[in-house]
């Protein structure tokens, strides 16, 4: 590129320099002068005015560890594979709810099947399809009984996870949080978790009350209603409707290739597993929730 | 371009140093904040002859100019109290204004492009001067129209660069450009207007 001068010959100089300007009116100053009179004051700003750099520091560094913490959860929950993650059938997630006979398929061996122990058991006994709303009500029950043993297991691998990666990096000589950022942290993340059981038992509540709609409106609730979990539509929607369509043994094979292509490339990036999605879905709370991520690309 | 009115902003003269300049500024803004005319006026009939010289050869119309190079003093106007609590002492008002003054004129021209639905329109005003423009030698309605046929953004490289004889880390400056993308515009502006002056020069050869 030329910075050089602009270079002219004489004539195109001369035509330039002809672009002569006019003389301003004479009444310019006065004018504008005048057409401050009754002005209105600039409007303030939109936005408040920017915080002084440290304060901006300060949110990006807790943004940061926040992040790292969600991310560490993610991995303590599957994303390592340190886990053994079975997907349950429809049936194995009912005899869980209903403590029938697990199924041939889950008998087939497609994982373990949490279940809740037998005193968990209520004095309404659950027979055939959901017909009272004692029976509907001692699902509800007994799916809150398995979600939280499902949520504090959950939080302990966290935990657990957590633990492990400030002592592997104490031991490798690297930099660990100190007492009030390791604070920090797990309070941002028991903030986070908050948050996201809020939301899960709102949403719990509305489909429970249209699951008593239905029950009062035709006299009886499916199992397939309770167990049936929503697919929000968007990316993905698809292949998550045909992996849920697959017999328990294509799905345990679309995973050990998932697992396969995962290790064979290096860890999965955590936006593509999030920390729901890779738990075991035997719990019927979750599967009630209907709140977890698609399942990633198996 | 040389024998024009001397920019007060670019030459103080040799009575003031920039930082005194600045330092100037900075008191006539304090004293607009405060709504005091004397200093309004002041700028105005400092700053303006160079703002409407950039605003006309950049649009082409003297009525328009005035009107652009108004909207940026009452822009000071209204901002005088932000930009003095700002301006810690200091300030070039002369680079403030021609920046607000050549985005006024590139947002004129792009309305104006909206609305023809291509480059304005190079055609007969109806405003005062346009009289006094008849008497202008062919000389001068060559030069305007090469500069008004450019792209606006090119248009406006040339006029503070050429006409203005601005720096041109200056130009950049009041065109929110970083200096190697001016530098660029400026070149491609140039080779532009070189060949708009071939072409004519060809046609009258013909």
């Amino acid at each position: 590129m030329s910075t050089e001068p602009f270079p002219l010959d004489e004539t195109m100089k001369q035509t330039l320099d002809d672009f002569a300007v006019p003389e301003l009116s004479s009444d310019f100053a006065d004018r504008v002068v005048a057409g401050t009179r009754g002005r209105a004051s600039a409007l303030p700003r939109l936005r408040p005015t920017r915080k002084p750099r440290w304060q901006r520091s300060r949110r990006v560094i807790v943004g940061i560890v926040t992040a790292g913490a969600i991310a560490s959860a993610a991995a303590a929950t599957g994303v390592l594979d340190e886990l053994g993650i079975e997907v349950p059938t429809a049936d194995e997630v009912w005899s869980a709810i209903t403590f029938e006979e697990k199924s041939q398929a889950s008998a087939s061996g497609s994982g373990p099947v949490e279940t809740l122990a037998p005193s968990s058991e209520g004095p309404t006994r659950i027979e055939g399809p959901i017909d009272t709303s004692e029976e509907l009500e001692e699902v509800f029950r007994r799916v809150d009984d398995k979600r939280n043993i499902r949520r504090e297991d959950r939080r302990d691998r966290v935990d657990q996870r957590i633990d492990r990666v400030i002592e592997r990096r104490g031991a490798q000589g690297l930099p660990t949080p100190t007492p009030q950022q390791e604070q920090r942290l797990r309070e941002g993340i028991e903030r986070f978790r908050d948050r996201a059981d809020t939301r899960r038992e709102e949403r719990t509540q509305e489909r429970r009350d249209a699951l008593r709609n239905t029950l009062e409106e035709e006299g009886q609730v499916s199992r397939d209603e309770i167990i049936r979990r929503d697919i929000p539509e968007g990316p993905g929607a698809d292949r998550l409707r045909r992996f849920r369509d697959m017999s328990p043994e294509e799905r345990r094979e679309r995973i050990r290739q998932f697992r396969e292509r995962r290790s064979g490339g290096g860890v999965a990036p955590l936006s593509q597993e999030p920390i729901e999605e890779a738990q075991p879905q035997t719990d019927p709370a979750e599967a009630e929730a209907q709140d977890d991520p698609p399942f990633p690309d198996p | 371009m040389t024998g024009e009115q001397t920019s007060p902003d670019c030459e103080p003269s040799g009575r003031h140093s920039a930082t005194q300049s600045a330092a100037r500024d900075a008191g006539l803004v304090a004293q607009i904040a405060k709504r005091e005319e004397a200093a309004f006026r002041e700028v105005i009939v400092e700053h303006s002859p160079i703002l409407h010289r950039i605003a006309y050869r950049m649009i082409g119309e003297a009525q328009e100019a005035e009107d652009i190079v108004q909207e940026a003093m009452l822009r000071l106007w209204d901002n005088a109290p932000k930009l003095s609590q700002n301006a810690q002492g200091s300030i070039n008002l002369g680079a403030w204004l021609k920046r607000v003054t050549v985005n006024l004129a590139l947002d004129r021209i792009r309305l104006a492009k909206r609305i023809a639905g291509n480059e304005v329109p190079e055609q007969e005003d109806g405003a005062p001067l346009s009289d006094a423009r008849i008497v202008e030698s062919e000389q001068v309605s060559l030069a305007r129209a090469m500069i008004t046929q450019l792209p606006e953004n090119q248009r406006a490289a040339i006029v503070l660069t050429y006409y203005e004889e601005m720096p041109n880390s200056e130009a950049a400056e009041a065109m929110d450009l970083n200096i190697k993308a001016f530098e660029s515009l400026l070149y491609r502006a140039r080779t532009a207007l070189r060949n708009a002056y071939e072409a004519h020069e060809q046609g009258d050869a013909r």
